[in-house]
């Protein structure tokens, strides 16, 4: 649910709930931020979608969902060059996309704008295929890191964030993990500073070109500016200050482990180890980490995935030729998000300390009961496409298997909802590596073995990275069948517009949507057909025929995702019912076999196995069902499904 | 100044969030710290769904101590205070967050999982859910908040304010059935009436079990 008024409010001083991505989202408008750009991600994907909520009523603010991050991230360098503060959000995976811009951007510098990169990281991939740690990408790219610890810091770094990027030429990453932008806390709202409508570009070849020369000299700029961030970090006790404490055993932290830290050390009853908080991770002031260590004995770092400050912290402290007893990795996992369970046995670990909690008995105890507790995997929407498509498309597949006798069917799978298709019953997802690589894997599997080879895909995904691969495939003679799963939205993420979806979020005329079909032809690929897949037998009959051509096929399943398109038609069908008139799908219990395809093998939540007078038969929930009417199809018997509309408003015969 | 950690549990579209959000509301109304997190994306695919509230409380005029009121939006193992329950195969899965002084409070409604349906799989029975959750803690009372709900007001969608009520009946939460109504009005669609007669409900059904 947006929290569009509180993200308006103009009353500095008042106090709001918000998430970290709201709040940070709330710092670029209170910065003045003139750009915002972003491709969704989990868990960054609230921030682009918080502005894209207000944007239009925000009059000079530009805000656009680009087809990729690296798109996303060269527009916003079009608005910080032309001297306005601006914003691009993605997910850390997202990054690898963006990256090629992002370095140079360093090189070269922000200004007369601003630049903030809002980074999503995932620790513990609960909602991506790695957990990578962006921090890395400040240290490659000799730029500054920062990392808010909650809500209120969300808001006040993204504001220093912007200040820190103007004035020393650099774009500022602001790197936050879901406990951050997706936990709750109390934000003190400050002053909405309007944007700058218009920029003003000057020529400038001799920094902007970088090239040959232009990009040595850039590079020796940016040494000598990330220099004098370090320098300058020392002082800036908003970002990185220290609590004091009177024992010889200190820690630094940052980030979501700071909470952590926190609450494990009163756990602990500690209430003396002084704490270096950092704001800025990258750079680290040298000095800073001099005074610190100072009196001190053992050095703890707490942070989240790698040991990043762990190994700066260890390079400054050899410098300075200062030796210390050092804990971080060695205590603490480098492997999934940290807890304050996990913080306080690390702690002991470290310190020798007793651990409070009998945690090998809790996990004994609780897996005895976990086990009783039955298993809820994630799975698709009740009247959700994709499974549609799945059914029709494995179904084929098998039926072309039993034909041919031989081989077997590669499904190269990708990202997107449909990534759950890796799971039972469907278990159609070969691998999942990153955006485009289901079918382009795919594509150079086909030269290596004589498997038939499949690779899925969605159409924000394809938007996103798939039309280089196709182009590719087509120009060097692979064989696969690429399916396109297109729903017309950004389903996974919450649902955002594509250029395919023929609406935007900030003008009010509607652009033409992009056709898959025409971009496949114009890719060169030959054979492009198109289903509807609530009509399984059909996207049988194409899939079939696709799957006996050879070379680059393209069949492309054409559905909106069903979240959206229940959304509209709620309203629409509850006024229908108060006048009386509804449709709705049941299963004759007679006539049904019970054979379970229709709620174990096409697996829709919405259908479920239902048993009367000893009898077991399948049965349609109203309150789940969607009326897409593909369990119809899927009907052994053929005739057991029917829809049935009831209109007052027309006589029976 | 002492720290109070609630964790309300249950499936996509039992109002977990809802519960949740009146919480955290009530906790700024008094003036205390508040963080929370919750389970974010499962909501609309049937999934666990999780949320979790956790107060700061002190005094006024008590002076902060950062190294006491820094906490994280995520509850520590047997580290809630109170454990909301609004299905049994959930309360289950949140057992490794209670301790022996935990309030456990589990409603006796069953979400069976799609494949669940599909494959026959049976889950644990209210008793059994019960006698294991009492393993955690002594302090497990019981509920049939859908069941209330559907017979006061026609369908199951008050069962999360019958569950909040019950919450309060514990005599276990920091807050008073009061602060909850004046968020709850702003908070719920149903009508005031309906929602704070569910939650007198919900006090007083929990009180009857004790």
């Amino acid at each position: 649910m947006p929290i569009t008024k509180e993200i308006l409010m103009d009353k500095p001083g008042e106090k709001v709930f918000m998430l970290g991505a709201e709040a940070i989202a709330r710092g670029a408008l209170e910065a003045g931020v003139g750009m915002v750009t972003t491709y969704p991600g989990t868990p960054a994907s609230e921030v682009g979608d918080t502005i894209s909520e207000i944007a239009k009523g925000i009059p000079g603010l530009h805000f656009q969902y680009s087809v990729n991050e690296a798109v996303a991230l060269e527009n916003a360098i079009g608005g910080a060059w032309s001297g306005v503060r601006s914003l691009c959000a993605m997910k850390h995976v997202g990054m690898n996309i963006a990256a090629d811009p992002f370095f140079t951007l360093c090189y070269i510098g922000v200004q007369p704008g601003a630049f903030v990169l809002v980074n999503g990281g995932d620790p513990s991939c609960i909602s991506s295929t790695n957990e990578q740690d962006n921090r890395y990408y400040a240290l490659h790219a000799h730029t500054i890191c920062l990392e808010p610890s909650n809500s209120q810091e969300s808001k006040d770094f993204t504001l220093k964030a912007f200040e820190l990027s103007e004035k020393f030429d650099l774009p500022v990453i602001l790197n936050a993990g879901p406990r951050t932008l997706h936990g709750i806390g109390e934000v003190t709202l400050g002053k909405l500073t309007p944007p700058k409508a218009e920029g003003l570009f000057k020529k400038a070849p001799g920094k902007l070109v970088s090239a040959t020369l232009v990009a040595v000299g850039n590079k020796a700029r940016l040494m000598s500016r990330i220099q004098k961030v370090e320098k300058a970090s020392g002082e800036m006790s908003e970002l990185n200050r220290i609590i004091p404490g009177k024992a010889k055993t200190g820690i630094i932290t940052s980030g979501a482990a700071f909470n952590y830290t926190m609450e494990a050390s009163d756990t602990l009853s500690i209430d003396d180890f002084p704490v270096l908080k950092l704001g800025m991770v990258y750079p680290i002031n040298p000095e800073l980490i001099e005074r610190f260590a100072q009196g001190l004995e053992k050095i703890l770092v707490v942070e989240e995935l790698e040991g990043f400050i762990e190994a700066e912290v260890k390079r400054i402290l050899f410098e300075k030729k200062i030796l210390r007893e050092m804990h971080g990795k060695n205590v603490f996992p480098a492997v999934s998000e940290l807890n304050t369970d996990i913080v306080i046995r690390g702690m002991c670990k470290a310190t020798g300390m007793k651990e409070p909690v009998d945690y090998a008995g809790i996990q004994a105890k609780y897996s005895k009961a976990v086990a009783k507790a039955l298993q809820r995997n994630p799975g698709m929407c009740p009247g959700c496409p994709h499974r549609a498509t799945a059914y029709a498309l494995k179904k084929a597949a098998q039926q072309f298997i039993e034909a041919e006798r031989k081989g077997q069917v590669v499904f190269g799978g990708d990202i997107g909802c449909y990534a759950t298709l890796a799971l039972p019953p469907y278990s159609m997802q070969d691998w999942v590596v990153s955006m485009g690589a289901g079918f382009n894997i795919a594509a150079g599997m086909s030269f290596k073995v004589k498997d038939t080879m499949v690779g899925l895909i969605g159409d924000s995904t394809f938007l996103h990275s798939g039309i280089p691969g196709l182009i590719s495939a087509v120009y060097n003679g692979a064989n696969v069948l690429v399916v396109i799963m297109d729903n017309k939205w950004v389903g996974m993420t919450g649902g955002q517009p594509t250029p395919a979806t023929g609406v935007s979020s900030l003008r009010d005329e509607v652009p033409p949507a992009v056709s898959l079909r025409d971009i496949a032809k114009a890719c060169g690929v030959k054979y492009v057909r198109s289903f509807d897949p609530y009509n399984i037998r059909h996207a049988m009959e194409v899939i079939t025929e696709a799957l006996e051509e050879k070379g680059v096929r393209v069949v492309i399943s054409e559905r909106e995702c069903v979240l959206p398109a229940k959304r509209r038609m709620e309203p629409i069908r509850e006024a229908e019912r108060e006048k009386g008139k509804y449709s709705y799908y049941a299963i004759d219990s007679d006539r049904c076999t019970n054979c379970e395809e229709c709620y174990r093998r096409f697996a829709c939540p919405a259908v479920v196995r239902k048993a009367e007078n000893g009898k077991e038969f399948a049965y349609i929930e109203d309150a789940r069902c969607t009326l897409c009417g593909a369990c119809k199809e899927v009907c052994r018997s053929g005739m057991a499904i029917t829809k049935t509309t009831v209109n007052p408003h027309v006589s029976p015969d | 100044m002492k720290k109070y950690s609630v964790l309300v549990v249950g499936v996509g579209g039992q109002g977990i969030m809802t519960i949740g959000n009146v919480l955290k509301k009530v906790g700024q109304k008094k003036g205390w710290i508040v963080v929370g997190t919750e389970t974010r994306g499962a909501s609309q695919r049937e999934g666990s769904v999780d949320s979790s509230v956790r107060y700061v409380i002190f005094d006024p005029g008590e002076e902060l101590n950062e190294r006491m009121s820094v906490i994280s939006p995520l509850v520590p193992l047997a580290g809630a205070d109170i454990l909301m329950a609004m299905e049994t195969n959930e309360a289950l899965r949140g057992a490794r967050f209670v301790s022996p002084k935990t309030c456990v409070l589990v409603n006796l409604y069953e979400i069976l999982p799609a494949q669940a349906v599909s494959e026959n799989w049976k889950g644990a029975t209210f008793d059994e859910v019960v006698q294991i959750m009492k393993t955690f803690s002594p302090d497990v009372k019981t509920i049939k908040a859908n069941e209330i709900s559907k017979s006061e007001f026609g369908d199951f969608s008050m069962s999360n304010v019958i569950m909040l009520g019950a919450a309060l009946g514990t005599g276990k939460m920091p807050v008073e059935i009061n602060e909850v109504k004046e968020v709850l009005e702003d908070e719920m669609q149903r009508s005031a009436t309906d929602t704070l007669k569910a939650l007198e409900i919900g006090m007083i059904e929990v009180t009857k079990k004790v």
